[in-house]
């Protein structure tokens, strides 16, 4: 066959599986993609009280029961470094929150992927933080506008944030968290009441599996 | 893997692949898009996607500017060892394949890459199995480089003259020295930022 010909051909299928990527909206569930080998799937009702439920992320994805993660101790949270202020809360220290489940996430307030998360953020927080969850927003700029305490302030008025930031401007916190090269926005790590590591998921998504984590660690003795 | 392929070709379209896509793009046009080129760049980023995988390495500070004082050094090597070869219409060999290979690579490391569901699905359980995720991260470099097979394509089935041939890969060699310029001179963060308020407003 003509290179052009053979070249014109690989086009147009490559074309086909983009149109196709775009009708499938990427949606298809990877089934590799579930977190840890051994899982135990229980079945919990989803939250009743969605806050703002045309844009959570969870009630686009498909009905299924609830897999609770398995929650392996994965030791004493990192100390927070080099936090220059807190934005809602009178609270200073991770320690001052023992004896309720935390979820810590890291975010910056440009980053597309994590205001994807802010739904299901916002959801979680409506939903649980009368139950004894707290959550703290570390947030760690990308860029230095995302530094301005004025532009935090603006943008989590913003985007309904109103659970405690801790402001960490250098990505000390950040990086101290995170091993390894690479340090990610969104992460969440959900803390027990003892301050021990149960949970930690990189980027948006598994929300399900994160309310299945929240509600199993709240029904745990204190 | 579809899931992985199917995210990493919508964010194609993001801002924050550009610095993947945009590099890699440009370096296989400069060679003249040819498939060996265009093959060695593919292999290129799923190597460097599994680096990332594997929280090995990533180019900041210092090593991100050397990088791209290196990769414009590349850049310009290959535009004139193109233009040496301009009867032969492109850039072609192991030589340059081995080069385009090693560009996508420092590319990958460039790249600050949206993490969505999937991409965050294969980043946190490579931290607990690192094996298992290479498939789904190599579907998803898979998908990075729809654009770069395309542009490839394109080019082979318009079939530019030699002299357009020269043209496309002397632009694109140049436009890759500008990008790999901004980033050594310190600009990395300046040009994601105005890649992502230029897109998204």
């Amino acid at each position: 066959m003509n290179p052009r010909y053979a070249a014109l051909v690989a086009l147009v299928a490559l074309a086909a599986v983009v149109v196709v990527v775009a009708a499938t909206g990427g949606d298809t569930a990877d089934p590799d993609a579930v977190a840890g080998a051994a899982q135990t799937s229980v079945s919990l009702s989803g939250p009743t009280d969605r806050v703002e439920p045309d844009e959570s992320p969870a009630s686009t994805e498909p009905q299924a029961p609830i897999t609770s993660p398995d929650l392996p101790d994965l030791g004493v949270h990192p100390e927070l470094r080099e936090i220059s202020g807190w934005l809602h809360s009178d609270v200073t220290s991770l320690e001052e929150l023992r004896g309720r489940v935390v979820a810590v996430q890291f975010w910056t307030f440009g980053c597309r992927n994590c205001k994807n998360t802010l739904p299901h953020m916002r959801q979680l927080y409506a939903d649980y933080n009368d139950q004894g969850l707290e959550i703290v927003g570390v947030h760690a700029p990308e860029f230095s506008y995302e530094a301005e305490v004025d532009n935090i302030v603006d943008a989590a008025q913003d985007l309904g944030v109103t659970w405690p930031i801790a402001l960490d401007p250098g990505k000390r916190t950040f990086h101290h968290w995170q091993e390894g090269s690479r340090a990610f926005w969104p992460r969440i790590y959900l803390l027990d009441r003892d301050g021990h590591i149960r949970y930690d998921h990189i980027g948006e998504g598994r929300y399900d599996e994160i309310d299945a984590a929240v509600q199993a660690l709240l029904a745990e003795p204190a | 893997m579809f899931g992985a392929f199917a995210e990493a070709v919508r964010a194609t379209a993001q801002p924050c692949s550009f610095l993947l896509v945009v590099p890699i793009t440009l370096i296989v046009l400069t060679t003249g898009a040819r498939r060996c080129v265009t093959a060695a760049a593919v292999v290129g980023a799923v190597a460097g996607g599994w680096l990332l995988t594997a929280n090995w390495f990533v180019l900041d500070g210092v090593w991100l500017r050397l990088s791209a004082v290196c990769a414009m050094g590349a850049l310009a090597t290959i535009t004139w060892a193109s233009h040496e070869r301009f009867s032969e219409g492109a850039a072609d060999g192991p030589i340059f394949a081995w080069a385009v290979a090693a560009l996508a690579v420092i590319s990958t490391m460039w790249w600050r890459p949206c993490v969505g569901h999937e991409l965050g699905a294969i980043l946190t359980n490579s931290q607990s199995g690192l094996a298992h995720q290479l498939p789904g991260m190599t579907a998803y470099m898979f998908g990075t480089m729809v654009p770069v097979v395309a542009t490839a394509l394109v080019v082979e089935v318009v079939a530019p003259s030699a002299r357009q041939r020269l043209w496309i890969g002397s632009s694109a060699g140049a436009l890759g020295i500008v990008v790999s310029g901004a980033l050594a001179l310190g600009h990395h963060h300046l040009l994601v930022r105005s890649l992502t308020l230029w897109t998204s407003g």
